[in-house]
């Protein structure tokens, strides 16, 4: 392990200072060092924490490098009590662009696009011209943070169409490409290290996830271990969709479980209620830089996130609604993923349902999964 | 004072009220849980699938200018396709420069000089079960064969895996083994066994991962 | 007499009672109102950092907050257990505690929903909670029948010592009729509050920890436990500081509702401790974590043998009745129970059921120091309220304070 890391230390991969890694996050074992240095090299840490300037007359103060996302604001301690009493006043709205450094036209359009979409309604009980009004302010947005255009797309389930999914145990090698490529595709925060996927590492003879390793750091794969990966499984009968006080979540007629970021209040019952750990809450700000953001987005997938909300993973709604695979099918290399329409008598989950040995996780919850598990 | 009768009557109706409404509460969940009669997720497939359901969605638009082949031999499953591979070869034909037996080139004076498949190692089986000639064809270079010397173009070269490898030959052509290209949405089009397994080397490699999870707290 | 008029000098008699006291109610004021300044500022760091700044992540995803917002339902639903006494059993013994009682569920719920709303990472979306104007998911989500059933306990313990109150401010007798039925509904909502929200843990099927049909039953008994014994303590500072007396007989009766109902607890606690440990299963690791530690981790060992030792010797105190008839000792009991059942019904019962997480990992929980703060601030103005809803009644209930017409 250590040699790997000199390698990738000389290779000048890895950006972060040895010490400062250790000491910043108290990790004292070897594998949790190394660990936490792949991980920061890995997830982007040579663009530290954005900081955004105070508000000074002379200095114009350079664009942010990181691209976050909707409602930001960076604050310093100070004001912050004023930024809660303006808070209550203005509704939270029109304060968001307090350290933006942008024309005070743009600003005033930000405020009053920040506005509008405070007040805009449930996703679902949208009409479509609403839903067309709030995927322009989204995208208006965007183009005036970041002098960059996204495409926001809003459609809807075909009809005939139920997504699953088949994870085939004996081709996985925790190799962590779908990881990567899922981190790619949804726009997940760099600096928390979110991943919807886990990739766990079994030693043979159980399946007890118990004693299995989910951030296993070696060359894959380790002789006499398998690997199985968990993520969202859009269960039939989402537990998380029921407890949602707000339905902010709801299961899509094409199977997929969405969450409605804009409408989520941030209460975290339904990562209490999801017995897969699914679902990842946004404790802080997400970055994601600039460079990297994903520009195909869709409302209820992929488009950029903001802290105190709920995300998960969609099976790429934005891709699998225009037929596409999933990032992760995509991204896996030994082919353990498949992904196809349940409906279709002829696709390849379903020759799979009908001709392989199939399990689900935690069958016995009455969950139904759309996510089985398979072996050659 | 004693209570009036009708009080007590009125907590009795509230507290019936309450438990009416928690029932009631618990049915309406229900409902909402199976959207549909079925009581499994199975018994929805079986009654709501229909043949080519998706017709409006396809991944023709996500295929390149890429050419595809329909797979032979394949009878028990719905037709499907390969990508068309001689002209991704990049010294194809190989008669280029194998035009004369492979033991006269070995002592010819090109022997001296680097080749291009100089570092080609067979680590596929054992010695004494394959060779080159197990799969190529020394006749007729440019193509493949059987082991019963039938002829098989690079196109169709699964054809050659699957005369030992039957289990991964079927899984493949019903689609647990392998992989879709440009999407889920028909029609279907896979990578060839080439695509993925190099046929001189078909054990994949030991690797360092290519993401790092954060470290469980 | 316009009733208009009399409420404005209801408004204008109940400032005056709250702004004016002894030197040790100004300090004892303004030490609360400190706690709660610091509470806000914990509270606009969260605000800007978001919730990253609490001791939460995703396989502990409730913490402090919801643990302290569980167990203040409890104490907002013990008002019933003297408001059940002394309105529709008559005992008289109980009316002069009622009030108080009612007082404390308004304070407790109150804090409630305080805790809940810094436990939201986007407060600001909180209208989408509002019927109509929101998206109620109702009956489907236990959460909105909990913001339902507690805003409805709520109104009901504002609106009856209200009305009482005020008519006594007019130096009538409230009419029977009028308040018998708000009380009848109050009883059978406190034990509703109560139980949802035990359904809202114990209908998690994710969290094994929870999904226990005796959670329901357990929350009730602990909360009659903690919550009349909390208003012990009340009454006896209320004895000690005003001139508003409450009976021995009083509290005598009050501190028998908190033994029967600690002994009670204290017999399902031994249950599900015999449940989880006679034959553990795979669902007992959060038991095992709990008690004994898992993989190493041991952080709430500490916390629940605190509490479990705390409440033995609690309920056996109280259990013998020559040591609970000495007030002094009643006191020390009914606090070191309070403390046990909070320690029991947060840490020792929200935390472990995130612990280990669905997948079987370990990860463990501390508050940070905004967690402390902001949860000092919310007691602090629990506290705050309760103490100016007492400054305002017990005037009123002694007769000194009466509508004077100009």
């Amino acid at each position: 392990m250590k040699e790997r890391v000199e390698e990738m230390l000389a290779e000048n991969i890895l950006k972060v200072d040895l010490e400062d890694a250790g000491a910043s996050t108290g990790f004292e074992s070897e594998g949790n060092l190394l660990s936490v240095l792949m991980w920061s090299r890995f997830n982007g840490d040579e663009n530290p924490k954005p900081s955004c300037p105070l508000p000074s007359r002379d200095v114009p103060s350079p664009p942010p490098t990181v691209a976050d996302q909707e409602m930001k604001r960076q604050v310093d301690r100070r004001s912050a009590m004023k930024s809660i009493a303006a808070g209550l006043f203005a509704g939270f709205g029109l304060m968001q662009t307090a350290c933006n450094p942008l024309a005070d036209d743009e600003k005033s359009e930000i405020s009053r696009l920040n506005w509008e979409e405070y007040f805009k309604g449930n996703f679902r009980l949208m009409s479509e011209e609403e839903k067309a009004a709030t995927v322009r302010r989204i995208e208006r947005r965007y183009q005036l943070q970041n002098k960059n255009t996204i495409k926001v797309s809003t459609a809807a389930a075909q009809p005939g169409v139920l997504y699953g999914y088949a994870f085939n145990i004996s081709k996985c090698r925790g190799y962590m490409d779908c990881v990567r490529g899922c981190i790619k595709e949804n726009n997940q925060d760099r600096k928390s290290g979110m991943q919807y996927i886990r990739i766990h590492e079994h030693k043979k003879g159980q399946i007890n996830f118990e004693h299995a390793q989910d951030d296993f750091f070696h060359e894959v794969p380790v002789e006499g271990h398998f690997y199985i990966g968990t993520q969202c499984f859009q269960c039939e009968n989402p537990p998380c969709v029921d407890v949602c006080p707000v339905q902010a979540t709801w299961k899509e007629t094409d199977g997929i479980v969405v969450v409605d970021y804009d409408w989520c209040i941030g209460c975290r019952y339904c990562e209490a209620a999801c017995p897969y750990d699914a679902r990842r809450f946004n404790w802080h700000d997400p970055v994601v830089p600039k460079e990297e953001v994903n520009h195909n987005q869709h409302y209820l997938g992929n488009r950029l996130r903001k802290k105190g909300v709920m995300e998960k993973c969609t099976f790429c709604i934005q891709r699998s609604r225009q037929g596409k695979n999933p990032a992760c099918v995509e991204a896996c290399p030994t082919g353990a993923r498949i992904f196809g329409n349940l409906l279709d008598p002829d696709s390849e989950i379903r020759w799979i349902l009908k001709n392989k040995k199939v399990f689900r996780l935690k069958e016995d919850l009455g969950t139904e999964p759309k996510f089985w598990y398979f072996m050659d | 004072m004693k209570i009036p009768s009708h009080k007590i009557i009125l907590s009795i109706k509230m507290l019936i009220l309450l438990l009416a409404s928690l029932i009631w509460a618990g049915c309406t969940g229900e409902d909402e849980h199976s959207q549909s009669t079925h009581h499994s997720l199975l018994e929805r497939l079986e009654h709501e699938s229909a043949p080519s359901p998706n017709t409006n969605l396809t991944i023709e638009t996500n295929m390149e200018n890429t050419q595809r082949i329909p797979v032979k031999d394949a009878a028990d499953v719905p037709q499907f396709y390969v990508l068309e591979r001689s002209s991704e070869i990049t010294k194809y034909p190989c008669t280029t420069c194998h035009n004369q037996p492979l033991a006269r080139m070995k002592a010819g004076p090109k022997a001296e000089n680097p080749r291009a498949h100089w570092d080609i190692v067979i680590q596929h089986a054992n010695a004494d079960v394959m060779n080159c000639l197990t799969c190529h064809n020394e006749g007729k270079i440019d193509q493949l064969q059987l082991l019963t010397g039938r002829e098989v173009s690079f196109e169709h070269s699964y054809q050659v895996c699957a005369q030992c490898h039957s289990r991964q030959f079927q899984d493949w052509t019903g689609g647990a083994h392998g992989k879709r290209i440009a999407g889920w949405a028909p029609p279907r089009v896979v990578n060839n066994c080439v695509d993925c397994h190099n046929p001189h080397q078909p054990a994949w490699e030991i690797r360092w991962p290519a993401h790092v999870s954060k470290p469980v707290k | 007499m316009k009733t208009f008029p009399v409420l404005i000098g209801f408004f204008k008699d109940g400032l005056s009672s709250v702004t004016h006291g002894r030197l040790a109610y100004h300090l004892w004021m303004a030490a609360l109102t400190f706690v709660m300044l610091f509470g806000v500022y914990a509270y606009s760091v969260q605000l800007n950092e978001g919730l990253v700044v609490t001791g939460m992540s995703d396989r502990v995803s409730w913490g402090l907050y919801i643990s302290n917002f569980t167990f203040l339902v409890g104490v907002a639903a013990a008002a019933v257990m003297l408001v059940l006494p002394a309105y529709i059993l008559k005992d008289f013994d109980f009316s002069r505690a009622v009030l108080i009682g009612e007082g404390l569920a308004v304070a407790a719920l109150i804090m409630c929903l305080a805790f809940v709303t810094v436990d939201l990472g986007g407060p600001a979306r909180a209208w989408h909670l509002i019927p109509i104007i929101g998206v109620f998911n109702w009956p489907s989500s236990m959460l909105a029948w909990d913001v339902i059933v507690l805003n409805g306990y709520l109104f009901l313990n504002l609106t009856i010592p209200f009305y009482i109150l005020f008519a006594h401010y007019r130096g009538k007798e409230p009419n029977k009729n009028v308040y018998l039925p708000g009380i009848v509904l109050s009883v059978f909502w406190a034990v509703a509050i109560h139980l949802v929200t035990a359904f809202l843990y114990a209908g998690l099927p994710s969290r094994p920890f929870w999904n226990s049909s005796l959670l329901g039953p357990r929350f009730l008994a602990s909360a009659f436990a903690a919550g009349p014994a909390l208003i012990i303590i009340t009454l006896g500072v209320i004895r000690k500081f005003t001139d508003y007396w409450v009976e021995d007989v009083t509290i005598g009766k009050i501190a028998m509702v908190v033994t029967v109902a600690a002994q009670i607890n204290l017999v399902m606690l031994g249950s599900e401790i015999f449940k989880e440990f006679y034959a553990p299963t795979h669902h007992s690791q959060s038991a095992v974590y709990l008690f004994f530690g898992l993989d190493g981790h041991t952080g709430l060992i500490p916390w629940i043998w605190t509490a479990i030792i705390m409440n033995v010797v609690a309920t056996a105190v109280l259990t013998i009745h020559r040591l609970r008839k000495n007030l002094s000792l009643l006191y020390i009991a009914c606090g070191t129970l309070f403390i046990a059942i909070w320690i029991e019904k947060g840490m020792g019962l929200i935390i472990p059921g995130f612990i280990p997480g669905p997948w079987g990992k370990v990860v463990e929980y501390t508050p940070t120091w905004v967690e402390l703060g902001v949860t000092a601030g919310i007691w602090a103005m629990g506290l705050f309220i309760f103490t100016m809803l007492v400054k305002i009644a017990i005037p009123i209930e002694m007769g000194r304070v009466r509508y004077r017409e100009k």
